[in-house]
C-alpha cells in the first residue's frame, strides 16, 4: 500500500462529511429559523421579564426558573399532563395494534376496513375535537352524561377529552403498524409455523418482537402528542371545571402578555426539558432492548 | 403434531397430502374464518366511523328537532340547505383554494427536506451525526402553541402575514418526516436483501 492512501482516504472522508452537511442544510436552515430562534426567546424571556408596555425588561435570573418550576402551577400541570399520558398512549398503542394485526391479511376487500382505519388520519386536531364535541359535550352531546366521560365533573373530565386524542390517533398507528408488519418476512411466519407455534405463540414470540422497532416509535411519538395535547382542551373545556384539565402547554399558552410571558417561558422550557429527558432516555434505552431483526 | 392446524393455517395453498374429506373441512373451516374476519372487520370499521356517522347526523338533522327527539342515532328533519349554507357562510371555496395551496407548498417542501436529510442521517458518514440528529429530533418536542408566538412576529418582520408563504413557512422542514424518513431508510438498508429474495406481500400475521 503507498503512502499516499491515508491521506486520500481522509479526504474522501472529509468530502463526505461536506455531503451529508450540505444535504442537511436546508431542513436545518428551516428548524433553525422556526424552532431554534423561538427556543432563544423563550430562554431570554426566562431570564428577563418584560415591563408592562412591552418597552423595556429586567434580568430576573434563574430564581425566576427556579421559582416556577418548583411552583404549585407547574407541579398541577405536569400531572394533569402525565394524566393525559396515561390515558392516550397504552390505549392508542393497543387500539392500533389490534386494528392492525385484523387488517393485516388476505381478504378480498381488504383495502377498503385498511382504509377506514385509517382515515381518522385525515382528521386535524381540531377537526377531531369539534367531532367529540358533539359526542361529549355536556350540554348537547349524545354521551354528554356519561359518567366516565362526563366534562362537567373535574374528575371525569380529563377521560373525556382524551378520548378525541385516542380517537384521532387511532389512524396514524394503524398505518404505522401496518407498515410494520407488512415488513415482516413471510418466511419468518411460515418458520413459525412449521415449527408448530399456534396463533397466539406466533403473536408473542415472532410478531410483537420483530415489531418492536414500530412500537417504539410510536410509543415516542404518542408521547410527544400527548405532551403537547391542546386544540382538544381549549375546545372541550378551556381547561376546566376548576382547572382539572390544565395541561402544561395549555397553562403555558394562557401566559403570554407582558406580565406573565416570563412564567409562562419558563415553563415552556420546563416541558421541553423534560419532554426531552423522557424521549431520549426511551429512545436509548428502547433502542439498546428492541429486536431490529438482523 | 400439528398438521391439521398446518392445513387450517396456509389453508388452500398446501398440497393436499391427506385427501379430498381433510381438504374439504380445511376448505370449509378457511371460509368460516373469512367470514368471521369480514364480520369482526365490519364491526370495528363501524367503531372508528361512528363519530364522523354522529358529525353528519347533527349535521343535517334539524337542530331543536334533533334534540327534542332525544338525540338518535339516524338522521331526522334532514336539511340538505345546511352544506350551501355553510359553504356560503364560511366562505368556504376561497378557504379550501387556500388550504390547498399551503398544503402544496408544505408538502412538497418536507417531501425535499425530510429526503435529503433523513439520506444524510442514514448513510452518510459526518463527525457529530448523532448530535445533530438530536437536535433535529428535539424539535419535536416544541409544541406549536409554544413557538407560534415568537413565528408569528417573525412572520410580520418578513411582510408576510396573511399571505400563503406566511402560513407555510414555519412548517416547510419537520423533525417528524426526517424521523420517520430515516427510520424507514435504516431498516431498507437491513431489510432490503432479504426481501429481494422472498418478494413482499402480505399475510396474516
Amino acid at each position: 500500500m503507498s503512502e499516499a492512501a491515508p491521506r486520500r482516504r481522509r479526504q474522501s472522508a472529509a468530502r463526505e462529511a461536506l455531503f451529508g452537511y450540505a444535504l442537511l442544510l436546508p431542513g436545518l436552515a428551516l428548524l433553525a429559523a422556526f424552532a431554534y430562534y423561538p427556543l432563544y426567546r423563550l430562554v431570554r424571556f426566562a431570564l428577563y421579564r418584560p415591563n408592562r408596555f412591552g418597552t423595556g425588561e429586567t434580568y430576573v435570573g434563574l430564581s425566576n426558573v427556579t421559582d416556577v418550576l418548583g411552583g404549585q402551577e407547574f407541579r398541577d400541570g405536569l400531572w394533569i399532563t402525565v394524566k393525559y399520558l396515561i390515558y392516550t398512549v397504552p390505549t392508542g398503542l393497543v387500539l392500533g395494534l389490534l386494528l392492525a394485526l385484523a387488517a393485516h391479511r388476505k381478504l378480498k376487500g381488504i383495502k377498503v376496513f385498511q382504509g377506514i382505519f385509517s382515515s381518522t388520519v385525515a382528521t386535524s386536531v381540531a377537526v377531531a375535537s369539534v367531532v367529540f364535541f358533539g359526542l361529549v359535550n355536556p350540554k348537547v352531546g349524545k354521551f354528554g352524561n356519561v359518567a366516565f366521560i362526563d366534562l362537567s365533573r373535574s374528575e371525569s373530565a380529563l377521560r373525556g377529552v382524551a378520548l378525541t386524542s385516542i380517537w384521532q390517533n387511532i389512524g396514524l398507528t394503524f398505518v404505522i403498524v401496518l407498515a410494520g408488519l407488512q415488513a415482516i418476512p413471510d418466511q419468518l411466519r411460515e418458520a413459525a409455523l412449521l415449527d408448530g407455534f399456534g396463533p397466539v405463540r406466533r403473536l408473542f414470540r415472532v410478531t410483537l418482537p420483530l415489531l418492536s422497532p414500530t412500537l417504539m416509535f410510536l410509543v415516542v411519538v404518542l408521547m410527544i402528542f400527548g405532551f403537547q395535547a391542546f386544540a382538544p382542551i381549549e375546545l372541550l373545556t378551556q381547561g376546566g371545571p376548576a382547572g382539572s384539565t390544565e395541561t402544561l402547554v395549555f397553562k403555558i399558552f394562557r401566559r403570554q402578555d407582558p406580565g406573565q410571558i416570563s412564567e409562562g417561558s419558563v415553563m415552556a422550557l420546563g416541558l421541553f426539558a423534560l419532554t426531552f429527558v423522557v424521549t431520549l432516555a426511551q429512545l436509548t434505552i428502547l433502542n439498546r432492548r428492541v429486536h431490529y431483526g438482523d | 403434531m400439528a398438521t391439521d392446524e398446518l392445513v387450517d393455517a396456509v389453508g388452500a395453498d398446501l398440497p393436499r397430502a391427506q385427501g379430498p374429506a381433510v381438504a374439504e373441512g380445511a376448505r370449509r373451516r378457511l371460509v368460516l374464518s373469512q367470514l368471521g374476519w369480514y364480520v369482526l372487520l365490519s364491526a370495528l370499521s363501524l367503531l372508528v366511523l361512528f363519530p364522523i356517522w354522529m358529525t353528519i347526523v347533527r349535521a343535517v338533522s334539524e337542530p331543536f328537532v334533533y334534540i327534542q327527539e332525544g338525540q338518535p342515532l339516524y338522521p331526522i328533519a334532514v336539511d340538505w340547505g345546511v352544506f350551501g349554507t355553510a359553504w356560503a357562510d364560511g366562505d368556504l371555496g376561497r378557504s379550501l383554494l387556500l388550504s390547498l395551496a399551503v398544503t402544496a407548498v408544505i408538502t412538497v417542501a418536507q417531501v425535499v427536506t425530510s429526503v435529503l436529510a433523513a439520506y444524510s442521517f442514514a448513510f452518510v458518514r459526518f463527525p457529530f451525526k448523532n448530535a445533530l440528529f438530536v437536535l433535529v429530533v428535539a424539535t419535536l418536542l416544541l409544541p406549536i402553541e409554544v413557538t407560534l408566538v415568537a413565528n408569528v412576529r417573525t412572520i410580520r418582520e418578513l411582510g408576510w402575514l396573511d399571505s400563503v408563504q406566511g402560513l407555510s413557512a414555519p412548517f416547510l422542514a419537520s423533525a417528524f418526516g426526517i424521523f420517520l424518513d430515516r427510520a424507514s431508510s435504516a431498516c431498507r438498508a437491513s431489510c432490503a436483501t432479504r426481501r429481494a429474495s422472498t418478494g413482499s406481500g402480505t399475510s396474516g400475521s
